[in-house]
């Protein structure tokens, strides 16, 4: 149960009132029980002294009237009526004596048959000493009274009456009579309590009950605010808070609506930023999947096709790169608000059922996706993608320089190709990747071949993450041997990848090393690679050849990558190769787009004792300038320049004679013919490799022939 | 119950068969002497309601009780026959028989006592005895109309030649040639009186002194009797001559016919009475004596 407040309120003020009641019990018990133990001895003292009066009155009323009776008998001598007036007496246990007796003292009378103590001295039987035997007087004892009377007959006194009452029955009845007084007070003081207990109890419970109703009522307000803020915690935005009072619980309630505004507010904004693309205030990846399934449901429901317009921005990276993401991001921004003003006109020459719902999401990067709920015809589809292309075919201008974009797009749709929104997003995807690759600025419908195409990449990638984490197993480096032209001389070798597929067998670098080249693989690729070349050359190859000079190929790719470029510094040093026995291979074209990040780099590599060398030269677009500059330390000359010479001879010549300017040392690769040989050789080329000195071999046949004395190929 | 029924039907029947007298509507009065009505009244009524009741065949309709302060009116009462029955001491009987010419009925027993006597007696320390030693001495009688303490010693000792003397009260100047006597009320102060002293002699009739309640043995002890009286009738019963002959025969059968053991009760309230008997041949004589003495003593 949770603690509420009113409860804990009520119940503190319940307490407090039943510890004022009991407070108030107790004192009044308290004082009950004073005022009834002194009314108790007060009573008993009055009612002690009352009955004492009262006998005292009683036996002087008694002897005075039983004297005046007796005159005429006194008088007679009358012993009978004596007897008689005495009689009574006689019969009563608490008299304990009756004596007539003349002014002598004589005894005339005692009271019983035969008059036993007849004329004998009355004060020799009186249980007090008396001075005047005449006299008649109250003598009283602790449990006797004396009460003495004159008969007289006339004004004559004849004789005197004495009667000696025994009053113990008297004060027993009086100590009875206080003790059923002092009972009844008991009993009274009982019934007080029992009342006052009740009285309290009632009046306690009743007061229990208001202060339970009064908290209760007290705090309502609250529990009106609670229910209100669940309810708007669970999603009733209608509810207010505000209570139309002027307490403190209007204030709260007013508090509370103000909070909820500005929580709808924020919320709202939150919203906008959740579902908005913050750049170009396009919808976002969240609001293109929500609205994507949405349009799914209602195309299911309503028996209409959805498609999906993939489109990714060619050689926007160039511009990201070359001119910097500002302008990068003021060119998405241009292709959004291009694209969005196409959407509008889109629809009014092609008839779409809910032209509103046709949508242009951003999904991230250079990628916008384009939901077209309700079309009837994929020609129209294609009619859309063209003008697509057309709007971003022509130049963007930004801060005053014109920069040239396409796109590629990729198409697909509900439901002939795909019934899921992840399958027809994947297809869209796919349908783009295959536009890109079939020449850019183009738009492809998505076919289901593309999809096997991307299967197999896929598959490969994961198969060489696994290989990776096996090593050994199925990754391993061949060495194709580098020969000296002058004297035939095996002077180094080439270390290339190799990768045992499980099901497909042997599989070369050239097929692998660019689907993994924008992946995360790229980096323990690199230095796996390099590890292995390092570990073969200092453990297998130095120990019988210490001239020999490695050369392993560096992906383009790893110069964009400085984390990784780093990590191959700390490599090479780490090993502490001897200089020059290493050679980095960098092809020519990676090396050229990456000219200026690319310096630093091959400094510090050259620094660790390694050579750099220039792979398939005469391929890229090499600035003259930027080769001067570059620590580089060889060529080596494309395959392509050497297997056909018929048009390449004057290429060959330039690039050997431009090695000389720059005292670089050249190798020609791809030698297969002894005639290949012979021009290579005559042209000027240090050094050659190919099928016709030894084709890539494993590390121990390297070492068998290294180690063939006078090795001569 | 029953056979008394049976013997007041036996004596309606023979009555109405053989006196075939009128029957009259008639009220049963009994009667005596009174110095304490309410007590004699409750001694009395029970009886004459009984009688009345069981007389109701020779025309008695109801009983009823009428108390006399002093024997004059009763004698005329008797004589007029506005009383028909009295229960007397010997005394009244004898002055009732001659001068209202009562009939004397039954003798009575009372508490016992068929006949009674007189004692004289005095304290065992006194000099006096004999009757003699009480010349120029107090006697204490009980009150002049009690027969044994009063008139049958007087009578007694007066036939015997001594002379007496009336006093006012103890402390009274004495004759020193007669008898002087008091009156002490009664039979108790008689004793006390006797016993403390304050009198020569007393006289308690033997009935008084045989009861331990009346005389205790302690105080008897201290007494010395010194003269006895010849025995007299303890009680008699009497009918007015103005009383039907039947209604009288009738009440003497109805007395005779009780039974103090079936009537205890009934007879024990009519004055302790246990039983009645037919009077002795020398009634009349001895209330002869009686009343022969009295008119000697009152003229």
């Amino acid at each position: 149960m949770k603690s509420s407040l009113a409860r804990r309120y009520g119940f503190i003020l319940a307490v407090t009132t039943t510890l004022v009641g009991c407070v108030v019990l107790l004192v009044n018990l308290y004082f009950l029980e004073r005022y009834s133990q002194e009314s108790v001895i007060a009573g008993k003292h009055h009612i002690s002294q009352l009955v004492e009066a009262e006998k005292i009155n009683d036996a002087e009323l008694m002897v005075s009237t039983l004297a005046s009776n007796l005159d005429v008998a006194v008088y007679h001598q009358d012993f009978s009526a004596m007897q008689e007036i005495l009689e009574p007496l006689q019969r009563e246990d608490h008299i304990t004596y009756m004596y007539i007796h003349d002014l002598e003292g004589r005894i005339i009378h005692d009271g019983t048959t035969d008059i036993q103590s007849y004329n004998q001295q009355v004060s020799s039987l009186l249980p007090y000493a008396i001075e005047n035997i005449s006299d008649s007087t109250t003598e009283q004892s602790k449990q006797h009274l004396y009460v003495s009377a004159p008969i007289t007959v006339g004004n004559t006194t004849l004789a005197l009456l004495r009667i000696g009452v025994n009053f113990q029955g008297v004060n027993e009845e009086v100590e009875l009579l206080s003790n059923q007084f002092e009972e009844e007070a008991n009993h009274l003081r009982s019934s007080i309590l029992l009342y006052t207990f009740i009285a309290i109890s009632i009046l306690l419970l009743i007061t229990t009950l208001i202060v339970f109703l009064f908290s209760r009522n007290l705090f309502l307000p609250i529990q009106t605010l609670v229910d209100r803020c669940y309810r708007y915690a669970e999603g009733d935005k209608a509810v207010h808070f505000n209570l139309s009072r002027n307490d403190e619980f209007g204030v709260l309630g007013n508090a509370l609506q103000k909070m909820k505004e500005s929580v709808t507010a924020s919320q709202q904004q939150i919203e906008r930023l959740a579902y908005q693309d913050p750049l170009t205030l396009l919808p976002n990846r969240r609001m293109f999947n929500e609205e994507l399934e949405a349009m799914l449901k209602w195309a299911k429901a309503n028996d209409q096709k959805v498609a999906l317009l993939f489109i990714d921005l060619d050689y926007f990276k160039q511009v990201n790169d070359f001119a910097g993401h500002d302008v990068g991001d003021q060119l998405l921004c241009d292709v959004a608000e291009r694209l969005s003003s196409l959407l509008s006109e889109v629809t009014q020459f092609i008839e779409l059922p809910i032209p509103e719902k046709l949508m242009l999401s951003r999904l991230g990067g250079d990628e916008f996706v384009m939901i077209a709920p309700g079309f009837t015809e994929p020609e129209n589809l294609s009619v859309i993608a063209s003008s697509i292309e057309e709007v971003l075919e022509e130049a963007f201008e930004i801060n005053g320089e014109r920069h040239h974009i396409s796109a590629s797009i990729g198409i697909t749709h509900y439901p002939e190709q795909a019934q899921e929104m992840t399958e027809l997003l994947k297809q869209a995807d796919i349908a783009m990747y295959a536009a890109k690759h079939s020449g850019r600025n183009r738009h492809r419908f998505y076919e289901p071949e593309m999809n096997s195409e991307v299967i197999e990449k896929i598959q490969i990638t994961s198969g060489i993450r696994r290989a990776l984490e096996k090593g050994e197993e199925q990754l391993f480096l061949t060495y194709q041997p580098i020969v000296n032209l002058k004297n035939g001389h095996i002077v180094g070798a080439e270390a290339l990848l190799r990768w045992t597929h499980p099901q497909q067998g042997l599989i070369p670098q050239d097929y692998f090393i660019p689907l993994i080249e924008k992946t995360e693989l790229l980096a323990p690729m690199t230095l796996w690679v390099l590890e292995q070349a390092c570990h073969d050359l200092i453990s297998n190859i130095y120990p019988v050849s210490k001239e020999f000079k490695l050369s392993v190929n560096i992906s383009g790719a790893v110069l964009k990558n400085r984390v990784l470029c780093h990590k191959i510094t700390e490599l090479l040093k780490n090993k502490e190769l001897p200089n020059h026995c290493l050679h980095i291979e960098i092809t020519e074209t990676s090396m050229m787009e990456n000219i200026e990040d690319c310096y630093d780099t091959l400094c510090e590599w050259k620094e660790t004792g390694v050579d750099i060398w220039i792979d398939d030269f005469g391929t890229g677009y090499s600035s003259l300038g930027y080769l001067h500059k570059l620590p580089i330390d060889g060529l080596k000359i494309d395959r392509s320049f050497v297997e056909d010479r018929s048009n390449t001879h004057s290429v060959i010549e330039t690039i050997i004679a431009l090695g000389r300017s720059l005292k670089l040392e050249i190798i020609s690769e791809g030698i297969e013919t002894e005639e290949q040989k012979q021009y290579i050789t005559e042209m000027g080329s240090d050094y050659g490799q190919g099928y016709l000195f030894a084709k890539p071999n494993t590390l121990p046949s390297l070492i068998e022939q290294i180690t063939e004395p006078e090795t001569t190929v | 119950m029953i056979i008394r029924i049976f013997k007041t039907c036996l004596v309606s029947l023979l009555l109405s068969l053989f006196s075939m007298q009128p029957v009259f509507a008639q009220t049963l009065v009994i009667a005596q002497l009174s110095d304490r009505p309410k007590k004699d009244l409750k001694q009395l009524r029970p009886m004459v309601e009984y009688a009345a009741a069981e007389l109701a065949a020779v025309g008695i309709t109801e009983g009823r009780v009428k108390l006399f302060e002093d024997t004059e009116s009763l004698i005329t009462a008797v004589r007029n026959g506005d009383v028909h029955w009295v229960t007397e001491t010997p005394y009244t009987a004898a002055r009732l028989v001659h001068e209202a010419g009562a009939i004397p009925l039954l003798m009575k027993w009372k508490s016992g006592q068929k006949r009674y006597q007189t004692f004289i007696y005095t304290h065992k320390d006194s000099s006096i005895n004999s009757l003699a030693d009480l010349k120029g001495k107090r006697i204490a009688f009980e009150h002049d109309d009690s027969f044994s303490s009063y008139f049958l010693p007087r009578m007694v000792m007066e036939k015997a030649g001594y002379r007496f003397n009336a006093i006012e009260n103890i402390g009274s100047e004495l004759e020193p040639d007669k008898i002087n006597y008091v009156f002490s009320r009664n039979e108790k102060n008689n004793l006390l009186w006797t016993h403390k002293q304050l009198v020569e002699a007393g006289a308690l009739n033997n009935g008084d002194w045989q009861n331990p309640k009346r005389v205790p043995e302690s105080l008897k002890s201290d007494l010395r009797i010194i003269y006895k009286t010849e025995l007299y009738p303890r009680a008699l019963e009497l009918v007015s001559p103005k009383l039907d002959p039947t209604v009288s025969s009738a009440l003497k059968e109805l007395l005779l016919g009780l039974d103090y053991e079936e009537d205890r009760d009934l007879m024990k309230r009519y004055e302790k009475t246990t039983g009645f008997e037919e009077p002795i041949a020398e009634l009349p004589e001895l209330l002869e004596e009686i009343y022969s003495y009295r008119k000697a003593g009152t003229e």
